[in-house]
């Protein structure tokens, strides 16, 4: 952000100190259309090693840099640090928002809530929702999925099909999120498995 | 007998010194680079059953594995000999560049003298510049025969880098060879036990800074090693040995590795000292030995013991974090590499207090001293190429020739003539 | 054992200096003349000539040849731009005109050392062909040759600045 003056001062039509309209605008794009009068601090204090004629050794500049990167060599290594994290064993925190595996709803009886209104295999973006349809016995539910599947390897995660489901019926609250597997078949996602393998302790 | 054994022995001894350096920096490059930049680095490949995983250093191994059961590929449009030719060439040329090392002073054993090096001859640099120049080679005709356009843009951008370096390396060593008087290595090692002014030992370093830089600037070039690494460049082009896989590319990343760790040596020999130990020459030693071992002998044990403390340290943390095998690995290292060395360290020690050392013992014990001061010295240089490379980023290619020729090549050509003229005044 | 070695050097000498005429391959040429002069090395050195084998590698196979190789791959000098060339009569005799009397002499030279060579080791000096006889030797009794040689070097050089730097 560059702080400018009121561009009136350029044109120069009064010699009276105005008081300073302070504009943030953006960093121009080309410096030629910088405005004249723009304030920066002064310039720094070379630090020994950027100073003219020792730059042109390269030599200062690369012990300066050796020095860097051996320090946090040592930093690592005589404390022990791990400054990443160790994946499968150790997880990574997981904000309560995040758009993780889908689940589907259950009603108070343990159906599914979903009503194959086929609205959010519409919505998706990649097209990674299939769902077939079929009566149910009960006469006052008009349709259920009997096949609900979700290709995980497809899906984009950007949580559509949540937003478009018209019952609450599919939530992306699991926390949980796809790792490795042996074949690609295992990352569609059946109906029971989006039931039922979902961690405890969920909100309902 | 004795004589056929010591020329059998001592180019295999030389041989395996520097074949066990290329796991070790191979090692060095994973881990050191991995702290450098704030990661782990490799600790996922561990020997079964014993969960051992020794800080990454079984990814060696594993590696081993991998290369030797890929697939050998040989690419349609590839020049089948020289193909199959280049990675051979590029190993050799870096195995044979050893051969004049000195590893430790001239060995007497009762009668016999025999010179700690695999080829007893007083061709020293030359012999160094003769074979390493022959490297050139393996990446030109890699490039080449791979019959595709990167390699061979790999291969010509090498060629024409490590001929212009090999100028200036070549003129930054004349200072030294001046100052010395010899091109034998084992003789400028010799030489360099003496004091400057009574102080400092007489190293190469002190007497040619301008030299020794140059030396380590030409030195990376040559090897091909970042920031010149013009070579592979995998940013930009993935180099001379891109169509190369398995044991074919093992052959050439060995030979970067077996080159580094040659020209660190070389690095060690003319401007550090080489076997030499600060203020200690090869009679002192011999005339101390029995002190030298206690010092030496000590210094194991107090560093295992150190080391083994470290470990205990990181076993704590360590069986937490691991609910398999690997959860007792911190204890089985502290034992192995900590504990179990300091004691015999120490028996030992109790042993040399008791005795007195005789006949060719003290030789012995010299040697071992001085050989263990080369190694220290190398594989702190061979820790050196590794530190650089992944602190400073690549050159641009006019950048590199322009350093080559235009920088450098006077600096030593400079450096040679002021250094001719000291000698002349002074001796 | 020597003798071993004197034959495996020279068979590999030969055969692939014939192999540098016969290949068609400029690059395969190029390597065969370097085999052909890492294996003269191995000759010289064969004769107590350390030094001169030495920089036999040194300045041939690892400087000279290294230099044509780039030059090959740089003009990317493949067999396929090359025009074919027929080995006529006329041409083969031209050859054998040049080629004859070099032969002859060599033979002639050869002949003259045969059977002598045993002789003429025994009564070397001890230090024959080692680098402190060698440098001796070039900088007294052949100090001015040796400055002669390397002026015309010098003038070398400036000749290829000078042509490299067409506009002044
Ligand atoms: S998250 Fe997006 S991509 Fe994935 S299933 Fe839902 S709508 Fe489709
Ligand atoms: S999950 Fe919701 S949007 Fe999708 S089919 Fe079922 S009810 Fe409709």
């Amino acid at each position: 952000m560059i702080e400018t003056v009121d561009q009136s001062d350029a044109r120069g039509t009064s010699s009276q100190k105005r008081k300073r309209e302070v504009v943030y605008v953006s960093a121009p794009l080309d410096l030629r259309d910088a405005p004249e009068t723009f304030h920066t601090s002064a310039p720094p204090r070379l630090r020994w090693w950027r100073r003219p004629l020792l730059r042109l050794l390269y030599v200062p500049a690369i012990i300066a840099g050796m020095g860097i990167t051996i320090g946090h060599l040592l930093k690592n290594l005589i404390l022990l640090r791990q400054p990443t994290i160790s994946f499968p064993e150790i997880k990574p925190f997981i904000p309560k928002r995040f758009r993780s595996r889908h689940r589907l709803m259950q009603k108070d009886d343990g159906s599914v809530r979903c009503t194959a209104c086929m609205c959010c295999a519409t919505a998706c973006p990649s097209g990674c929702i299939y769902i077939v349809a079929h009566e149910v016995e009960d006469p006052e539910v008009e349709k259920a999925p009997r096949v609900f599947d979700i290709d995980g390897l497809k899906c984009v995660y950007c949580g559509f099909c949540v937003e478009a489901c018209p019952c609450d019926a599919i939530r992306m609250d699991t926390g949980v999120y796809p790792e490795a597997e042996i074949k690609r078949g295992n990352f569609v996602w059946n109906m029971d498995k989006l039931m039922h393998d979902i961690p405890d302790n969920l909100p309902e | 007998m004795t004589e056929a054994l010591v020329l059998i022995l001592r180019p295999l001894g030389a041989l395996g010194f520097f074949m066990t350096l290329i796991p070790i920096m191979i090692w060095f490059e994973r881990k050191g680079c991995a702290f450098i930049q704030d990661r782990v680095g490799p600790n996922r490949a561990f020997i079964p059953g014993l969960g051992l995983r020794l800080a990454g250093f079984v990814h060696n191994l594993a590696d081993v594995v991998k290369l030797v059961t890929k697939e050998d590929f040989i690419p349609a449009f590839a020049h089948r000999g020289l193909y199959i030719a280049a990675p051979m060439l590029s190993m050799a040329a870096a195995l044979l560049t050893y051969a004049v090392i000195p590893f430790a002073d001239d060995l007497t054993l009762g009668s016999v003298t025999f010179a700690l090096r695999a080829v007893d001859t007083d061709l020293g640099i030359l012999f160094i510049f003769a074979f390493s120049s022959l490297a050139v080679y393996g990446v030109v005709l890699a490039g080449y025969a791979s019959g595709s356009k990167y390699p061979l843009l790999g291969g010509i951008r090498g060629t024409a880098q490590m001929i212009s370096y090999e100028v200036s390396l070549g003129l930054s060593v004349m200072g030294i060879v001046l100052i010395f008087g010899t091109v034998d290595l084992n003789e400028i090692c010799r030489v360099q036990g003496q004091l400057l002014f009574g102080v400092v030992p007489k190293w190469g370093v002190f007497l040619q800074p301008v030299g020794f830089m140059l030396y380590l600037f030409a030195a990376f070039a040559e090897t091909n090693r970042s920031p010149f690494d013009m070579v592979e460049g995998e940013s930009e082009i993935v180099g001379f040995h891109t169509e190369y896989s398995g044991t074919k590319f093992a052959l050439f990343f060995m030979g970067e590795y077996v080159a580094m760790a040659i020209q660190a040596a070389v690095i060690v020999t003319l401007f550090f000292g080489g076997w030499q130990i600060p203020w200690l020459p090869t009679s002192a030693l011999i005339e101390n030995a029995s002190q030298v071992l206690v010092v030496l002998l000590g210094a194991i044990a107090v560093g295992a013991l150190g080391f083994g403390v470290l470990l205990l340290r990181f076993h704590r943390w360590n069986k937490v974090r691991w609910q398999d095998e690997r959860k007792r690995e911190g204890i089985i290292l502290a034992i192995l590499l900590g504990f179990g060395p300091a004691i015999t360290a120490l028996l030992g020690l109790t042993i040399v207090l008791s005795t007195d050392l005789s006949g060719s013992v003290p030789n012995v014990v010299a040697s071992v001293a001085q050989f263990l001061a080369f190694s220290v010295k190398v594989l702190f240089f061979c820790w050196v190429f590794i530190w650089v490379r992944w602190t400073l980023p690549r050159f641009r290619y006019d950048q590199v020739m322009f350093l080559g020729w235009k920088v450098m090549l006077p600096l030593g050509l400079l450096n040679l003539v002021v250094t001719a003229g000291l000698r002349l005044l002074w001796l | 054992m020597e003798s071993l070695l004197f034959w495996f050097f020279s068979v590999i000498a030969v055969v692939s200096a014939v192999l540098m005429v016969c290949f068609r391959n400029p690059l395969m040429g190029a390597l065969s003349l370097a085999i052909s002069f890492l294996a003269t090395a191995g000759l010289f050195a064969l004769m107590t000539g350390p030094f001169v084998a030495i920089m036999q590698v040194l300045v041939y196979a690892g400087a000279i040849m290294v230099l044509v190789i780039f030059v090959i791959m740089l003009l990317r000098a493949d067999e396929a731009s090359l025009d074919r060339e027929r080995i006529g009569p006329f041409r083969f005799a031209l050859g054998a005109l040049i080629g004859l009397p070099f032969g002859g002499f060599l033979l002639v030279a050869v002949g003259n050392f045969g059977g002598k060579v045993e002789a003429a080791t025994s009564a070397l000096p001890p230090d024959f062909g080692s680098m402190k006889s060698f440098g001796r030797m070039l900088f007294n009794q052949y100090m001015y040759p040796f400055e002669i040689v390397s002026i015309l070097l010098l003038v070398a050089i400036i000749g290829v600045v000078v042509l490299a730097k067409r506009d002044f």
